[in-house]
Order: C-alpha cells, then structure tokens, then sequence
C-alpha cells in the first residue's frame, strides 16, 4: 500500500514538475500546495482507524435447567395420554 | 406433544389458530392445523387463511358447520388464546416454535441432538421418580404443580 502510495506521489510530482517547467515558477506554489495536500491525504489512510461496527457479543447461553410450570388441561396433543416425557409446542401460523 | 397456540402474527395467524380451536371442540385439531398448513398457507401458490377459507375446511373435514362457526367466531376460543399467549409469554416464550421438555424450554428451531439430550434427561428423572414410587399418571401434574410460575 505504502509503495503504491510512494509511487504515485513520485509520478505525480515528476508530472508536476515538468508541468512546472513549461509553465514557470508562477506555479510553484500550486505545486507546493498540492504536495502539502498529498501528504495530508497520505496520513489519514495510514492512520489506524476504528472497526466498522463493534463486535457482536455471543449470545448467552439458553437456559435448559429451570422447569416451568407449563399447564396443558384441554390442550390437544397427539400420543399417549400420560407419558414420561411431555413435550409442549409453542407454535402459530407463520 | 401438546400444541399451544402462541400468536405471533396477528394480522395472518389469528384466524387460523381460532380455527384450530373451533375444529379441536370436535376432536380434529390435528385434521384442521395439517389442512391449513397444506392448504391454507401461502407455499407455491397464493395463500388463503381467510375466515371463508377455515369454513371450507371445516366442511371437507366433514365438521358440524353450526358448531364449527359458532366456536370459530364465540369466546371460547378467542379466550383461549388470550391465555395461551399470556401463559407462554410470561414462561419466556418469545417467538415460535418454542417447546417445553417436561417443562424445560427450548426456544427455536434446534437440531434434533438438543431434543435428544434434554428427553434423554428427562427419561431418566422420571424413571428415577417412578422407582422412588412416583406414579405415571401423576407425574406431569408434579412437574406443573412444583414447575417455575414466570421467568
């Protein structure tokens, strides 16, 4: 990156200078200003800069353990009557 | 497998789920959600989940039409709901599916292996509650009656 900067800021001036040349030292200030101005530009992309957006933290984990209180009285269900294991599904249309 | 209603989308899955209901009043709960999701819901084709849609059902599932509208469009259901959706939100229910394991909550579509370890757990509390003298037919009423009551 650096390189490829250095290397257009060597072009760029040698134009410039040679534009300089044939246009005279009237315009050695422009050229001046505009090298001020490159370095300027130069810095700003070197600088560290922020990340896009903060990392998303993890979300935490779910919690398995408590056993809620789920009353199922007149609720459909499909096997047996009474069983072990009773799985209650929270579901709509969509 | 209990199914309880929770209504996240008011504005398509109301109807439906009051029609679920109307049609569980004549013991075809599970006839009625499989018709609505096969054809009722909008897949490769435009959906319908109107009220005149659940009618159309109700009569190819051969229901009672007076008393399938009558539930339909009653209080009864319409409560229910209301119950259910607060029941559910207040166990920390949030969006759907959401299941309880013998209580314990699973949010969300999960791989199988997550189902599997929580009923594999839960096979062999109640195995362990059986052998202390638990009995099978009172035992998801202890889980109820000693369960969490909200988050």
């Amino acid at each position: 990156m650096l390189a490829v900067q250095e290397k257009a800021k060597y072009w760029l001036v040698a134009g410039l200078a040679l534009g300089g040349l044939a246009c005279g030292k009237a315009d050695d200030k422009k050229l001046d200003d505009i090298v001020t101005r490159l370095d300027r530009i130069e810095k700003k992309l070197d600088a560290p800069r922020p990340p896009l957006r903060p990392p998303t933290p993890p979300p935490p984990e779910a919690d398995t353990k408590t056993v809620y209180s789920v009353p199922i009285d007149g609720d459909p269900f499909i096997g047996p009557a009474v069983a072990k294991v009773t799985v209650v599904e929270a579901s709509d249309f969509a | 497998m209990v199914v309880k209603q929770f209504v996240v989308h008011p504005d398509t899955a109301t109807i439906p789920a009051l029609a679920v209901c109307a049609a569980q009043q004549q013991h075809k709960f599970h006839e009625m959600e499989k018709m609505i999701w096969d054809k009722g819901w909008p897949g490769e084709r435009p959906g319908n989940l109107s009220r005149e849609a659940m009618d159309t059902f109700a009569k190819e599932l051969k229901l009672n039409m007076a008393k399938f509208k009558a539930d339909i469009d009653g209080e009864h259901c319409k409560q229910q709901l209301a119950e259910n959706k607060a029941l559910l939100a207040r166990l920390g229910t949030r969006g759907t599916p959401g299941f309880f394991i013998n209580g314990r909550f699973l949010g969300g579509a999960m791989p199988i292996d997550r189902f599997k370890v929580l009923i594999d757990e839960e096979i062999k509390k109640a195995d362990d509650a059986l052998k202390s003298g638990a009995k099978l037919q009172d035992y998801y009423a202890s889980i109820v009656a000693n369960g969490k009551k909200s988050i």
